[in-house]
């Protein structure tokens, strides 16, 4: 590739502070979310508006160049960064909400307004966008879109699959397709093009605009605290609340470790004490929340509650949240560094996962701080580091895997919410077989036949995740909180 | 005169999509869908049945595709479950069917749609190759959603062999209302009502009245016992109150079955009778902003550009008759 001919290019198509190419400019997109795999694109582009995407997709066309499209860069499995250089084209600049509807509960936005802000604007009139990833303050709904995120809240209303009603999608050919609501009429077949791109991981074009439903905000809200001796107990508390028919809004769980390490950091109020701790939140009308409430309060009892509390008002509810959702930076003062995983497994194989993966990480001579969106199965353990040294991330990266192989043992999947990204490979063949990756494949090429869209992301492409040309520093600086 | 086929098991399936010189069209029960009329095998999946794994602890079901959806309501309710939503046909119907026919139905918990309960599917390819894709449980983004991708794919794709669904505990309680209202704004004011009341309701629909001009709105609500008694009383100010015959969202559901043709159109919550006006057989699912209405007039065409190629990918050698809509060149 010619980067002199490709910058060139561009900045005779976009506007001139729309093209980074400057070395330490550029190096700032190095890195997303995740800590292990860095790259410097070659250049980066902001765009303002759908032409200019499209603009820059017909010289990436042109040149053929890869292509690695970036919301807020908050991912975490490496889907943002330019694996095999070429564009990185971040969406930060297009975040104007076009519409908000709050009689049809729907908004169009452009890929860059990130899902907080979405979240702030639907509130005023008493709703909301349901997908509620911890990153959200910064995390951008095309990213979502991207990656399919998820977040607590998911449990009862869908992840952003569920949300999505319509897309304007530039495909690699630099062509412009408009899908489902952004079409004007429905059309059959738009849902499936529309599922299909949702959780593409970037692979198959760049989302200009995003037509998505949103929610009412409910009418009562009541957030529940339970201890448990140990974390099977607690695990084997969450299968039954699920298997009893309340669907709570959050149901997630924190082992001790993760306890320990966010109330030395928030002061929740959380029990350090506990083997594990739930979080029920219950949403609906008032007196389908009361109902609820002495529902889910029985299963908790029954199963070896051993002290339970409800958020007598709001500031006790965020302070609660404020303990689920800071514990990942809170990890960041006990240890030097960790890795996350996002496998999942069924419910009733809980207790057992939870189990498995605590005898798996200590056999390696590490330490785990769990924390899960336990109604859905989906489970982040943190596996933590001391040192840092090559030894220990070697022990870590084996413990990695045979936790994943583990939850795949059980019925589940790889990954719940985070994506594919590029660190998991191998473990992408173990759970799918030659015939659904070679679909896979095929279905990815039928959007992007020359595969320079994200290339290095979800399926082999002959090439691994690299550190091309990483700055010495960056990944400690900015991987390891 | 086509030939009929009727497997019972993959293996067969893969056989006779392989050996399916001249094309293969894809049915259920054949309980809706059009015969082959052009020499392609009729495939019909009736005999491929039965529940392969019931895992209510989970909320999980995996039926092989040509289980009746009729047999799998017997075997959910036995766990008092059910599942999420309620596509039409719902007797006879097959589950394979009602997939690849994205039958929605009007009723859905939260808006859900088919798609939203559809985890995973087995499915056999153009050539033959079969695929697992999506998982058991009920949240993964590992790999393309190819599962959500088939629901409404219209038997062009690939024909499926398994599918594993979400399923739902059966509520405490449930009712179904109805509001008869004599114009596009009396109808609009009751669905805003049902449509604003902290119990979300599972169904929210309107028909155009028999032998007079008004209009019929059903709604649906489910939930503990209380919950649905206090909502019931707050909507009959809207002039929701019970229906004596009763069953009004399965009728409409089992009518849009049976009409030939459908098409879709885009429903406003503002004025969810307007998309009515010329169609007296139309329904409109107020929730999810979509009426259909019986019309032999010809579909909006899927997007060829996108779609061309990737029926290619599921099916390289076009042995999957063309769906309607879906019958791009």
């Amino acid at each position: 590739m010619d980067r002199a001919e490709l910058v060139r290019r561009l900045a005779a198509a976009l506007p001139a502070d729309a093209v980074i190419h400057g070395a330490d400019a550029r190096a700032t997109y190095a890195l997303d979310g995740q800590p292990l795999h860095g790259a410097v694109p070659d250049v980066v582009v902001l765009p303002r508006t759908h032409d200019h995407v499209v603009a820059v997709m017909e010289v990436a066309r042109d040149l053929r160049v890869p292509l690695v499209p970036r919301g807020a860069g908050t991912g975490l499995s490496g889907g943002a960064v330019a694996t095999l250089g070429g564009v990185l084209l971040s969406t930060a600049r297009m975040r104007r909400i076009l519409e908000l509807s709050p009689v049809e509960r729907t908004a169009r936005v452009e890929p860059g307004v990130v899902n907080a802000d979405l979240g702030r604007a639907a509130a005023v009139h008493g709703l909301r966008f349901a997908p509620d990833p911890s990153s959200q303050a910064a995390c951008t709904v095309g990213g979502n879109v991207a990656e399919n995120a998820g977040g607590p809240h998911t449990l009862r209303l869908g992840v952003t699959t569920n949300h999505v009603t319509g897309v304007v999608l530039v495909t690699p050919d630099a062509l412009t397709h408009r899908l489902g609501a952004c079409a004007d009429a429905p059309r059959p077949g738009d849902d499936s093009l529309l599922a299909l791109v949702t959780g593409s991981e970037g692979l198959f074009g760049v989302v200009t605009e995003i037509a998505v439903r949103l929610v009412a905000l409910p009418a009562a809200v009541r957030t529940l605290l339970a201890s448990f001796p140990t974390v099977a107990h607690a695990a084997r508390a969450v299968s039954a609340v699920v298997r009893g028919g309340v669907v709570p809004a959050a149901l997630e769980l924190m082992d001790r470790a993760a306890v320990r390490a966010v109330e030395g950091h928030v002061r929740a109020g959380l029990p350090t004490d506990a083997g594990a701790v739930l979080l029920v939140e219950l949403e609906g009308a008032d007196d389908e929340v009361d109902d609820d409430e002495a529902t889910v309060l029985a299963i908790l009892d029954a199963h070896g509650a051993t002290d339970r509390r409800t958020a007598r008002d709001e500031r006790e509810r965020a302070l609660l949240w404020a303990g689920r959702k800071q514990v990942v930076g809170a990890l960041g003062r006990v240890c030097k560094g960790y890795y996350t995983h996002d496998g999942v497994v069924p419910p009733s194989r809980l207790a057992e996962a939870l189990t498995r993966i605590d005898s798996i990480v200590r056999r390696h001579g590490l330490d785990v701080a769990t924390v899960a969106h336990a109604g859905d199965g989906n489970l982040h353990p943190l596996v933590l580091f001391r040192t840092l040294d090559a030894d220990e991330l070697a022990r870590g990266a084996r413990a990695g895997r045979e936790i994943l192989e583990t939850c795949l043992e059980l019925g589940g999947s790889l990954t719940g919410e985070h994506g594919v990204g590029c660190e998991m490979r191998d473990l992408f063949d173990a759970q799918f077989d030659a015939a659904t990756r070679d679909l896979f494949d095929r279905v990815r090429t039928s959007f992007d036949p020359g595969r320079r869209m994200n290339p290095g992301k979800v399926l082999p492409d002959g090439a691994h995740c690299g550190e091309t040309g990483l700055p010495h520093g960056t990944k400690r600086a900015a991987g390891w909180l | 005169m086509s030939a009929v086929a009727r497997p019972t098991s993959v293996e067969e399936v893969v056989s006779l999509v392989r050996a399916a010189t001249a094309g293969v069209r894809v049915r259920g029960a054949a309980s809706t869908g059009i015969a082959p009329t052009d020499g392609a095998l009729d495939l019909r999946l009736d005999a491929l049945g039965g529940v392969v794994t019931h895992r209510p602890d989970d909320l999980i079901v995996t039926v092989r595709a040509g289980m009746r959806l009729d047999e799998l309501a017997d075997v959910l309710r036995e766990q008092r479950q059910r599942l999420p939503v309620a596509p039409w046909p719902g007797a006879g119907g097959t589950v394979g069917g009602a997939v690849a026919a994205g039958a929605d139905g009007l009723v859905g918990c939260r808006g859900m749609r088919l798609s939203d309960a559809v985890l995973g599917v087995q499915a056999v390819l153009g050539d033959g190759a079969v695929v697992r894709v999506g998982a058991a449980v009920v949240k993964s983004v590992a790999g393309f959603d190819v599962a959500r991708a088939l629901v409404g794919s219209r038997g062009v794709l690939a024909v499926l062999t398994e599918v594993t669904l979400r399923v739902e505990a059966l509520p405490p309680a449930a009712t179904e209302l109805r509001a008869d209202c004599a114009d596009e704004a009396a109808v609009a004011a009751a669905c805003a009502a049902a449509l604003a009341d902290p119990l979300e309701p599972r169904g929210l629909a309107v028909r155009r009245a028999e032998g007079h001009d008004g209009f019929v709105v059903a709604l649906e609500l489910c939930g503990p016992q209380r919950a649905v008694a206090a909502a019931e009383l707050r909507v009959a100010h809207a002039g929701f109150a019970h229906d004596e015959a009763n069953g009004l969202l399965a009728r409409w559901t089992e009518t849009l079955a049976r009409a030939p043709h459908r098409r879709r159109l885009w429903c406003s919550r503002a004025a969810p009778a307007a998309s009515l006006r010329g169609h007296r057989g139309g329904v409109a699912d107020v929730r999810r902003g979509v009426t259909f209405v019986p019309s032999d007039a010809p579909e909006a065409l899927a997007p060829a550009a996108l779609w061309t190629p990737l029926r290619a990918a599921f099916d390289p050698g076009g042995t999957f008759r063309p769906g309607r809509g879906l019958g791009v060149a």
